[in-house]
């Protein structure tokens, strides 16, 4: 039975995880008052570049052809570690979420070398831009898992989110607030979304993500974008275990809960994307330190309450 | 009512955040005033009972602070055209660690004194903070609109102080505060006006070189 539930747990965050950009991009247009594509959009995109082949350009290296599937292993891994429904992730153990964060670093670093390794002098301005956000995001992540961890006494992601209940929300709901609403800065720059990065547009000069992966194709270009959904999935459901905590006997009402959640916070990055203007280039870091100094404020209020 | 409260407090650390943050006069006295509507209920929902006079001067304070005191400083803003584009000595990184600083010096100063109230848990360091954002607003924005909202932003920490140490307040004390803010606020803006009017401008670096001829 055990086995069963890691094998729906795996399966369901792989086949689901794309659908998330499907309803961002489905209530954007809601919000624009057009139809919109459908939401399954992702899913025929992938299926069609994986019937493609790849083309390479001469100058690039063994690295660019193997990076796509790294990117993608190293994301995979990165998503074993997060709880699902309120139960163990496949992988964890005590300060496991150094290492996710780890994993996740360096498949960012093999994205960034993917993109030198084209030459192009666009993709290096791109691959410059991820590794400064990078610098910015990091500590806003460790930041609120230590302040987490400092609220449930638990040191692995698993124990920290199957510690989180509603009556914490009653305690400590300020404290989870500002670390909801920091981890949501950190999803929307890790999955490269407005106000940080517009993936729908197609300007060298401002892009940061899609600069990046210009040179990749065919099937490289769909393991790219799968794990890009998957990155979503992963810091959306911490979102979602934050917000919808909830620890029953029935494996399936949890579950039902968790997905709620993940879809709750995808409807909420399209309300952002509509609202919102892309920022000023300049400005990123800016709102990625002020997401550190919200969850800096987060561990301190918890510091000075205990 | 314990939950709104804090969320109030909350609201009033994320006014200061974004009032260091931004640079836009207009901006400022949009959050100066909803800081100061969020100060004016706090007292309301920190009693259990309801008072009618207390409210009536929570409503007062509203309207003063959320709705007056805007009128005055946009109808400035709106008369100088030169404030929208109005921009700080410093970059946004300097306001995250500017922020970051009085966060830690309010929070230490507010665990050092150790005061013995019954109110809320971070209505001490939200209060000190706003009181330090203010003083920074004054000291570090050269345009006079943003100091005058700097000055606002003082009153709502002093205020903010006042309903967390003392649960019930003399009224009179209040009234005097809130009589002080109208007069200065009233004065301050007659006199940017005029300034403004003779000389162009009110960028205050600019009236620092202003010499007799």
């Amino acid at each position: 039975m055990e086995n069963l539930r890691i094998l729906f747990q795996i399966l369901a965050m792989l086949a689901l995880s794309p659908l998330l950009f499907g309803i961002i991009n489905k209530v954007k247009a809601v919000f624009a008052g057009r139809q919109g594509r459908s939401v399954f959009k992702l899913y025929y995109d992938i299926y069609k570049l994986l019937n493609r082949g790849a083309v390479y350009s001469n100058s690039v290296t063994a690295l660019f052809k193997i990076a796509p599937v790294a990117i993608l292993s190293l994301t995979i891994t990165a998503a074993l570690i997060v709880p699902f429904g309120g139960q163990k992730g496949v992988i964890s153990f005590p300060g496991d979420f150094i290492f996710f964060s780890y994993i996740l670093a360096m498949s960012r670093f093999v994205l960034i070398l993917s993109a030198m390794d084209t030459a192009s002098s666009f993709e290096g301005m791109g691959a410059s831009r991820e590794a400064q956000f990078a610098v910015f995001s990091e500590p806003v992540f460790f930041m609120a898992m230590i302040t987490l961890s400092k609220i449930t006494g638990q040191i692995s992601i698993y124990g920290i989110f199957s510690r989180l209940n509603p009556s914490l929300w009653v305690v400590n709901a300020p404290v989870l607030t500002l670390l909801v609403f920091s981890l949501f800065i950190l999803m929307l720059c890790e999955a490269a979304r407005v106000p940080f990065d517009d993936p729908e547009t197609h300007l060298e000069l401002t892009m940061i993500h899609e600069v990046m992966i210009l040179d990749n194709s065919g099937p490289d270009l769909a393991y790219i974008l799968y794990a890009s959904s998957i990155k979503m999935w992963i810091f959306a459901s911490f979102i979602s275990s934050i917000i919808l905590p909830r620890h029953s006997d029935i494996f399936w009402s949890d579950c039902l809960f968790y997905l709620a959640g993940i879809f709750l916070s995808a409807v909420a990055v399209a309300v952002t994307e509509s609202v919102m203007a892309r920022l000023r280039l300049l400005r990123v870091p800016h709102f990625l330190m002020a997401a550190f100094s919200v969850s800096v404020m987060a561990f301190v209020f918890q510091s000075f309450k205990g | 009512m314990e939950i709104i409260s804090q969320f109030i407090v909350l609201a009033v650390i994320f006014c200061n955040f974004f009032l260091l943050y931004s640079y836009s006069p207009s901006e400022l006295v949009k959050f100066t005033a909803i800081q100061g509507v969020l100060t004016a209920a706090l007292p309301l929902l920190s009693s259990s009972e309801f008072e009618y006079q207390a409210s009536a001067f929570a409503i007062c304070v509203i309207f003063l602070k959320g709705f007056f005191f805007p009128l005055v400083l946009n109808r400035i803003i709106k008369k100088n055209v030169q404030y929208s584009n109005g921009k700080p000595h410093y970059s946004g990184a300097i306001s995250a660690l500017l922020y970051l600083s009085v966060f830690f010096l309010s929070v230490w100063l507010s665990a050092r004194l150790a005061f013995e109230t019954k109110a809320l848990a971070w209505i001490i360091p939200a209060s000190f903070m706003t009181i330090f954002s203010g003083l920074l607003l004054i000291i570090l924005r050269s345009q006079t609109v943003s100091q005058i909202a700097g000055y606002m932003v003082l009153e709502n920490g002093i205020y903010c102080f006042g309903s967390a140490v003392f649960v019930n307040q003399p009224l009179m004390v209040e009234a005097a505060i809130l009589l002080d803010i109208f007069v200065a606020v009233f004065v301050m803006g007659m006199a940017v006006f005029h300034i403004e009017r003779e000389f162009d401008d009110i960028d205050s670096e600019k009236l620092s070189e202003l010499k007799e001829v």
